[in-house]
């Protein structure tokens, strides 16, 4: 399958800003809106992924324009970076594809006490203890197994049922977006299945672009954000990135039958049978919605005991307790979800449902979701990059309330397929190069690590630089990988 | 094309698989060792169980999305490896057969990726020139 270059008309509305205009199609009810400087369009438009911006655009009761990060590659259904607001007063609709198959993927920083130095001697037997520890990889369980009555409290209830279980405490919650917990979530909308699919995967971390990251602070840009979040030069922190595992993979299966259904019945056509999507406020939209909340919040009870066992294993390897050792959560965030959010739009207060397709919410100083501890600064974003290079610390800024709907990017955005990275890799061991700059790489999967090699990402520098030059967040700390456990 | 009757195609971030067969009962059967391949790589496994499917649909894309997610769900919540397939009946709405396997053992199998899901992006289910029958999916991982 070769992918088509865009060959569609692209305009440039200033240095980040390019638009797909809405004459592109006469099915699209909006333009599109791409953010990306001219060296990462040239990569943008070689796949197909600006085409699915514009098939984004049709979606009913879309407002404003459907938007893509500079992180955007070509998903399915929609592009991967991806964000469309829709009015559930204007026949907006929801759409199970604008959120994904990992409902709630996210990511989750946690920081330490300990410098770099103090880490790198116990480095190997840090990250073995983790890799043995952290279920990672294909049909590998967790030890936490869910109950049929602990099932729906995970459902409506997300990171605090793990805190109520005793894996984390309360400051945990104020550190995590929604405070790790949806309301009107339904559990009676999810189906047996998923539930199945869930039962052994809590605490576990799954596997491709999942991972879970020792990293230590390099740089710090912004001083005061920094301290906020309790963030220095030559600091270790822990960066995890995982989501819902088979029970969100499950919701998502079980809506996009019901919604092509649901379409039929509601006159509505999309351009992608993966875009298929039913009105916010009819029975299948809010059943999916429902359905979503209870993957959301297993995603942040997922990540909730991830941190858990990360802890645990600290609390061996150096032997003290992880209050001693500092191991805060910073924050905890989602890249796809789709939630209910207020904006202003041609001057009026609207509240819209803010599909993040593979971006982050990004809010500014002042909002009243940012944790009270954050408040003057912004709600911290982390952005990671590849295992080789950097990972990224950011604060979200009003720019991002006017210009996406409150979002940024979430990664570095992948450029090479998995086979091509595969091929790349032969004959090579991407461990032993990564261990060759320090950086201590252990994998589950035969060629997971090949397919996860650094150079398959764009370098996120460029990727930030964007999004800090646009005015969409503003860069706090730049970190560098010392060791990774992946799938 | 490979003896197999699978081949994987290049997609920026998640996995395509282009399966073909004789007859609609081989196309969902090297479609469905296509996705195991992807799980499990070559792992050799044994047929110590045995199961049967049933499954009917609307269309006979929606068969092969129902009958894909079914192979996905049976390893991602049973650890259950496929070994063997025997699709007894396949019409463009119904599918009847025997699968048989094993339960996944990281320690004697081998891991591949983790598929999410069965998209529907690009799905494609038809006829070739020769008279046989190919298919186009994208699976997320």
């Amino acid at each position: 399958m070769k992918a088509q270059p865009w060959q569609g008309p692209l305009e440039r509305l200033d240095e980040h800003r390019w638009r797909i205009p809405q004459s592109y199609d006469p099915g699209m009810r909006v333009p599109g809106i791409v953010f990306a400087d001219e060296a990462l369009l040239a990569d943008i438009v070689r796949d197909q992924s600006l085409q699915q911006v514009a098939n984004v655009a049709h979606l009913p009761g879309i407002v404003s324009a459907s938007l893509a990060m500079p992180d955007i590659h070509w998903g399915y259904g929609f592009p991967i970076g991806g964000v469309a607001a829709t009015d559930p007063v204007r026949d907006g609709v929801v759409s199970p594809g604008g959120v994904g198959f990992d409902i709630n993927c996210g990511v989750r920083l946690v920081r330490t006490d300990l410098t770099a130095d103090e880490v790198r001697p116990k480095l190997r037997t840090l990250i073995a203890a983790l890799f043995t520890t952290v279920p990672c990889g294909v049909g590998m369980h967790g030890n936490i197994r869910l109950t049929e009555k602990d099932a729906p409290r995970v459902m409506s209830q997300g990171a605090r049922w793990a805190v109520s279980r005793g894996y984390g405490c309360e400051a945990d919650l104020a550190h995590t977006e929604s405070r790790g917990s949806l309301e009107d979530a339904d559990p009676g909308a999810v189906s047996d299945r998923a539930v199945k699919r869930g039962q052994s995967q809590l605490g576990t971390l799954g596997s491709g672009n999942h991972f879970l990251e020792v990293q230590a602070v390099e740089s710090v840009f912004d001083e005061e954000a920094a301290r906020a979040f309790g963030i220095d030069i030559g600091q270790v922190v822990v960066l995890i990135h995982s989501g819902s595992r088979g029970f969100g993979y499950q919701v998502c299966e079980d809506s996009v039958g019901v919604m092509g259904g649901a379409m039929r019945r509601y006159g509505i056509s999309v351009p992608d049978r993966q875009l298929a999507c039913a009105p916010i406020r009819s029975d299948e939209g809010r059943r999916y919605l429902g359905a979503m909340r209870c993957a959301a919040n297993f995603a942040w009870a997922n990540r909730q005991c991830l941190m858990h066992l990360a802890r645990e294993v600290f609390e061996r390897v150096f032997e003290q307790g992880w209050e001693r050792l500092g191991m805060d959560l910073v924050y905890d965030v989602a890249h796809n979800i789709a939630k209910f959010e207020r904006y202003r739009v041609h001057g009026v207060e609207r509240t819209l449902c803010v599909h993040r397709k593979g971006a982050t919410r990004a809010f500014p100083p002042g909002h009243p979701e940012v944790p009270e501890d954050y408040r003057a600064v912004g709600q911290p974003v982390m952005i990671p990059g590849d295992m080789g290079r950097y990972s990224y610390l950011l604060a979200g800024t009003d720019g991002a309330m006017e210009q996406s709907f409150g979002t940024v990017c979430h990664g570095a955005g992948r450029m090479m397929s998995r086979a091509q990275a595969v091929r790349e890799a032969a004959g090579r061991s991407i461990e032993q190069e990564l261990a060759a700059q320090g950086i201590i790489v252990m994998g589950r999967g035969r060629k997971g690590i090949a397919e996860e090699q650094p150079a398959a990402y764009k370098d996120v520098n460029d990727v930030v630089r964007v999004v800090h030059d646009s005015g969409l967040a503003r860069k706090v700390a730049r970190m560098r990988p010392l060791g990774v456990i992946k799938g | 094309m490979t003896q197999a009757g699978f081949e994987f195609l290049d997609h920026t971030a998640d996995v395509g698989l282009r399966a073909t067969g004789a007859s609609l009962s081989e196309l969902f059967v090297h479609a469905a060792r296509g996705l195991v391949a992807l799980l499990a790589e070559d792992s050799a496994a044994a047929p110590a169980e045995t199961r049967s499917v049933t499954i009917t649909a609307e269309s006979v894309e929606d068969l092969l999305s129902a009958w894909l997610t079914d192979v996905l769900v049976w390893f991602d919540a049973e650890r259950f490896l496929p070994a063997a397939f025997r699709l007894d009946v396949v019409t463009d709405t119904v599918l009847r057969g025997q699968v048989d396997g094993e339960r996944f053992d990281p320690e004697r199998h081998v891991s591949g990726v983790e598929v999410k899901g069965v998209t529907r992006h690009q799905f494609l289910v038809g006829r070739t020139p020769d008279g046989g029958w190919e298919a186009r999916i994208i699976f997320d991982v």
